[in-house]
């Protein structure tokens, strides 16, 4: 059976420009996804992980529409075959009818009533739950927003529709009319999963979604998401710098740096034989809880540099203790090396 | 849904507003100066609502301070028993100015503070929300209006517009009889907004770049009901702590407008105009310079107890909603 | 005991808010031996920086410390810091107790660039040393004979300026000289020493370029950068005891590899003691020799870090060490949440949420008992129970 793809992303590339000046004109512009070709299956739960600036969150937003990318294209949820058409007409040239079939299924075209259509099929759950619950909305309306928005129920069906999602994440009807402020850390999270669960979405965006909770709680909220995932069939990216979780939740993982992928595995082959200087870099950076074991670091020397400039050839050719001369002149593209197994650098060949 | 059910599903709603009421309250009792403020505010109520029983109308308009024995001497009287405060210069009954001067005080503070309020929330909002060309365009308006001084645009409005305002809205003519309180009135609503669009401004930038606000239009919700539903009642704190404070503020301007001459028709039960009355007494002779001293310090003090009562209201706001909004 | 650096006997802090009274510390025993890092490990809410801060005296207001002790072994010998009076406090704050904070870019004001912030703590606590140096320098100029007439007269008058400044501080003459233009260029020279001082420290933290980065402002650094520059203004009097409250929390998983490892070398420089506060059971690992896991308030547990791991004994502390996501396996959690500080559970404070809790866990509070050789733990399972 071919699996399905929930979403897609071909070239996707979102800048934000620095303004300055009495005009305010473009100074600078912060490449924060700089090209992103990625494809989740359904079912699955993808992670994506990087350092603070790589634009992981960025990407997470802009697959959702919640920024507009400058150029590239969404495709969420298309059948295979209209994804086969649209790669045909690339190919032929024929602008016109590709420019139609874009407008109809490229996400990144959408807008108004379409867009707000395809918002109840994919929902984002965000790093913060102080923040992202409105501090003078019950829970029940909180919960209920979504639903009502997008004319899902009326009345009474709202109401129940509240309670069976409360029910869901482990809260009961009591909790309905209290204020966000009132719970903890974990409890708030719950309530914002219960919010993104209740349109009933294909696809949930989870940025960093256990980072502000304590350690004893995010076991929890694991548990929850690996449930509800089973439960609803949900596909999830699972963005996070906490790299111990995403190797226990994910099944596929990508590392950013700079806004590009650099590499791309299933989870078991990432950890246990990344390739990439920078991933290598990265999972021997993580303090292993436990004292009998010392790890090989690989320490990086210097500090994540901005995305307004990033360095010419091989974003990371500065950091890299191997860096050679074509790392500094061009930039390597993702290739195949065996076992779903991608890899953007010079120093591995395909 | 049952009835009973329905009502315990209200008092259960209710709940979480009264424990934050019940919280407010134990805050404000703790100070007693928030204290003395409210309690000059219930004071002033009382007054006004009981203007009716307090000072009985003799006339059509409650609002025009009789006269005391319907004479019309200009020399002010002393305290007496017809006139508890005293009488006025054309022998205005100063006890009956002070009581329906509140009133008017009350009708003044509130109005324009609120009209400003509306003022300032639309273009405030709606600048700080959509950003970019429409928020440089507004602001400077804004800037150009708040450059305005008030006192003098006052005393424009009064000479310039009509008595009578008539809007031809097609199937029905709408009238309004401006009197002059209310000229000055809408000069200070004029003026009055731009401070509270800016105010405003401040604090739906901030409330905008939060996450449930992304989190809202995420769900699909109009930029409207975004606005309205997510941005406004997270923004509106400071706003009713400057309202409070401003509201005194407002009377203040009122009377010195009154006492300028250009505030409300000669005669009328306000405050300020009370003084502008006396104008002619307030210095008497170098011999018996205070001699009609209820003149002015009566009025006088009805005034500054009144802005002294929302001052403080002002402040114990302030003091309440501060951990409020820690707690958040 | 003789080697320990710091003691900390029944403390009890509690904060009067609004909504009742947090007990934040209810009686906790910690000791800190010397030249060895010992962790504070507990989740949001156990009170543990709430003892750092303690330490210092710096619990802030609505806290207060309602009793106990905490006996330092400083320069002056042995001293309850609780019975302190504020000049004596003033002068063990960064010269013998620093303490490094989460978010670096909060602690430093954004107004100062670094070596304006550096040198503030130097030139608090070293004054005197750098006044007596500059003297010296003073003299050797004078009597190498380089300067004339006019240059010997104006090194003679700095000199004595200098000197006036050892001897009264506070002295008028003093304050106005820092103002008048052409008198305070003698202050010059102590620029200049303490630039110096900031370049060394700055060199020692393994920044880059330190003479660029002393003259930037915060805003200009980076996470990682910011916090070497707290951690240089909390080394740069070389304190006996550093505090650190989870510095690298906040920060990218390989910088806070930096960190770690900077704070090891340093540690090993310097001869401090550290005390690090955090979260994370990997960071305790790579870095602690003993480690103490706190819960709403209390001390559960405290022991070596490779007993504490191979034997944890506190059934908090078990838990805390199944959470820690496995790839492959379940995840397991601790039910329950934290209760608030207002009304903690009585009795032993884990009770609620412990599977393995009696009776008598309910009722009264557990003692701390010496369970193995330096392994204390407090829980009835273990040792005596009081009646």
């Amino acid at each position: 059976m071919k699996t399905e793809t929930a979403l897609e992303t071909v070239a996707l590339k979102k800048y934000y420009s620095l303004t300055g000046g009495v005009f305010k004109r473009k100074v600078a512009e912060v490449k924060a996804v700089d090209g992103i070709n990625l494809k989740i299956e359904k079912g699955e739960c993808f992670g994506l992980v990087g350092e603070s600036g790589c634009g992981k969150t960025t990407y997470g937003k802009t697959i959702l529409r919640l920024l507009k990318p400058n150029s590239g294209h969404i495709y969420f949820g298309l059948d295979q075959d209209i994804r086969d058409e649209i790669r045909k007409v690339e190919e032929s040239g024929d602008k016109g009818r590709l420019k139609k079939l874009l407008s109809q299924h490229d996400l990144s075209t959408h807008r108004g009533l379409r867009l707000k259509h395809l918002r109840r099929r994919m929902q984002i759950v965000y790093q913060d739950p102080t923040t992202s619950l409105n501090p003078r909305m019950f829970v029940k309306d909180i919960i209920a927003e979504p639903v009502k928005v997008q004319k899902l129920a009326k009345g009474d069906e709202v109401r129940k529709r509240v309670v069976e999602l409360l029910g869901k994440v482990g809260l009961t009807e009591r909790h309905m009319y209290r204020y966000p402020h009132e719970f903890s850390g974990g409890q708030r999270q719950r309530i914002a999963i219960a919010r993104a669960l209740a349109t009933n979405p294909e696809f949930v965006v989870l940025d960093e979604p256990t980072s502000a909770v304590d350690v004893s709680v995010r076991a929890q909220l694991l548990n929850l998401l690996q449930q509800l995932q089973k439960e609803f069939d949900l596909t999830y990216l699972y963005i996070s710098h906490d790299l111990s979780v995403v190797e226990c939740i994910s099944t596929r993982v990508a590392v950013m740096y700079l806004g590009k992928i650099v590499e791309m595995a299933p989870t078991s082959e990432l950890f246990g034989n990344s390739l990439h200087p920078y991933s290598i870099a990265l999972f021997s950076s993580i303090p292993v809880p436990d004292p009998f074991l010392r790890r090989d670091r690989v320490m990086l020397k210097g500090e994540v540099p901005s995305p307004v400039n990033p360095p010419p050839g091989c974003r990371f050719n500065p950091r890299c203790a191997r860096a050679m001369e074509i790392c500094r002149r061009q930039d390597p593209r993702l290739v195949d090396v065996g076992n779903s197994h991608l890899v953007a650098c010079h120093l591995v060949k395909s | 849904m049952s009835p009973g059910s329905r009502f315990n599903e209200f008092r259960v709603r209710l709940k979480p507003s009264l424990d934050e009421f019940k919280f407010m309250v134990k805050r404000l009792r703790k100070s007693p100066l928030s204290m003395l403020g409210i309690a000059i505010i219930v004071f002033f109520l009382a007054v006004a609502f009981l203007a009716p029983v307090l000072a009985p109308a003799q006339g059509p308009n409650p609002f025009m301070m009789p006269h005391v024995n319907n004479s019309f001497e200009p020399t002010p009287r002393p305290p007496s028993a017809e006139a508890p405060f005293g009488t006025a210069q054309y022998q205005y009954d100063i006890y009956y100015g002070v009581v329906w001067g509140a009133i008017t005080a009350f009708r003044t503070g509130i109005f324009v503070t609120f009209s400003s309020i509306l003022i300032g929330l639309v273009i405030g909002g709606v600048s700080a929300y959509y950003g970019g060309v429409v928020d440089e365009i507004m602001m400077r308006f804004t800037d150009i209006i708040f450059a305005f001084p008030g006192l003098v645009l006052a005393m424009a409005f009064v000479i310039a517009l009509p008595q009578n305002l008539s809007i031809n809205l097609g199937l029905t003519t709408v009238s309004f009889v401006l009197s002059r309180l209310d000229r000055v009135l809408i000069a200070l609503v004029v003026v009055g907004w731009s401070g509270y669009a800016r105010l405003i401004r401040g604090e739906v930038l901030r409330v905008k770049t939060e996450d449930y606000v992304e989190a809202a239009k995420a769900v699909g919700c109009s930029d409207l009901r975004v606005m309205v539903r997510h941005i406004l009642p997270n923004a509106i704190y400071p706003l009713m702590i400057a309202a409070s404070l401003d509201i005194g503020a407002i009377v203040l301007s009122a009377a010195a407008l009154s006492f300028l001459g250009i505030g409300s028709d000669l005669g009328y039960a306000d405050w300020g105009q009370l003084i502008y009355a006396s104008r002619n007494y307030i210095y008497n002779t170098p011999q018996a310079p205070l001699a009609y001293w209820f003149t002015f310090a009566v009025p006088g003090a009805f005034i500054f107890t009144f802005v002294l009562g929302w001052n403080l209201l002002g402040d114990a706001l302030r003091d309440v909603l501060d951990p409020m909004l820690r707690r958040r | 005991m003789d080697s320990n650096l710091l003691d900390i006997n029944d403390l009890f802090v509690r904060f009067y808010t609004y909504e009742g009274t947090v007990k934040a510390i209810e009686g906790i025993k910690l000791e800190l031996r010397k030249g060895e890092t010992l962790g504070i490990v507990g989740e949001t809410g156990c009170g543990k920086s709430v003892t750092a801060l303690s330490v210092l005296v710096l619990v802030p207001p609505p806290g207060k410390i309602e009793g106990g002790s905490i006996l330092f072994k400083g320069e002056k010998g042995d001293e309850d810091v609780l019975k302190l009076k504020e000049n004596r406090l003033q002068d063990i704050r960064g010269e013998e107790i620093s303490m490094i904070f989460q978010e670096p870019r909060a602690y430093l004001n954004p107004v100062y660039t670094v070596e304006q912030q550096i040198s503030e703590a130097f030139l608090h606590h070293r004054a005197r040393q750098l006044v007596q140096s500059i003297i010296e320098d003073i003299d050797k100029e004078l009597q190498s004979g380089k300067a004339n007439g006019l240059g010997a007269r104006i090194l003679k008058s700095e000199k004595a300026l200098y000197k006036r400044w050892q001897k009264q501080p506070a002295s008028l003459t003093y304050a106005f000289a820092r103002k008048v233009p052409l008198v305070k260029r003698y202050r010059n020279r102590l620029k200049k020493k303490l630039k110096e001082t900031t370049v060394q420290i700055l060199k020692e933290m393994r920044i880059p370029d330190p003479e660029r980065v002393a003259h930037m402002y915060p805003h200009e650094l980076s996470g990682g950068m910011a916090q070497r520059v707290v951690i240089a203004s909390g080394l740069v009097c070389s304190p006996t005891l550093l505090l650190c409250d989870e510095p690298t929390t906040n920060l990218d998983v390989t910088v806070q590899a930096q960190i770690l490892n900077l704070i090891r070398e340093l540690k090993k420089e310097f001869g401090s003691s550290i005390c690090y506060i955090t979260h994370d059971m990997g960071v305790v690992a790579e870095l602690c020799d003993r480690v103490a896991v706190m819960y709403a308030g209390t001390v559960c547990e405290l022991a070596g870090v490779r007993e504490i791991f191979k034997n944890p004994l506190h059934p908090y502390t078990q838990g805390l060490l199944a959470s820690i996501p496995r790839p492959g396996k379940e995840f397991h959690y601790i039910e329950g949440f934290v209760p608030s500080g207002i009304n903690p559970p009585p009795g032993c404070r884990f009770s609620p949420r412990c599977g393995k809790a009696t009776d008598a866990c309910g009722r009264s509070r557990p003692q701390m008992v010496e369970v193995e050789k330096d392994h204390f733990v407090e829980c009835h399972l273990y040792g005596r129970a009081n009646a």
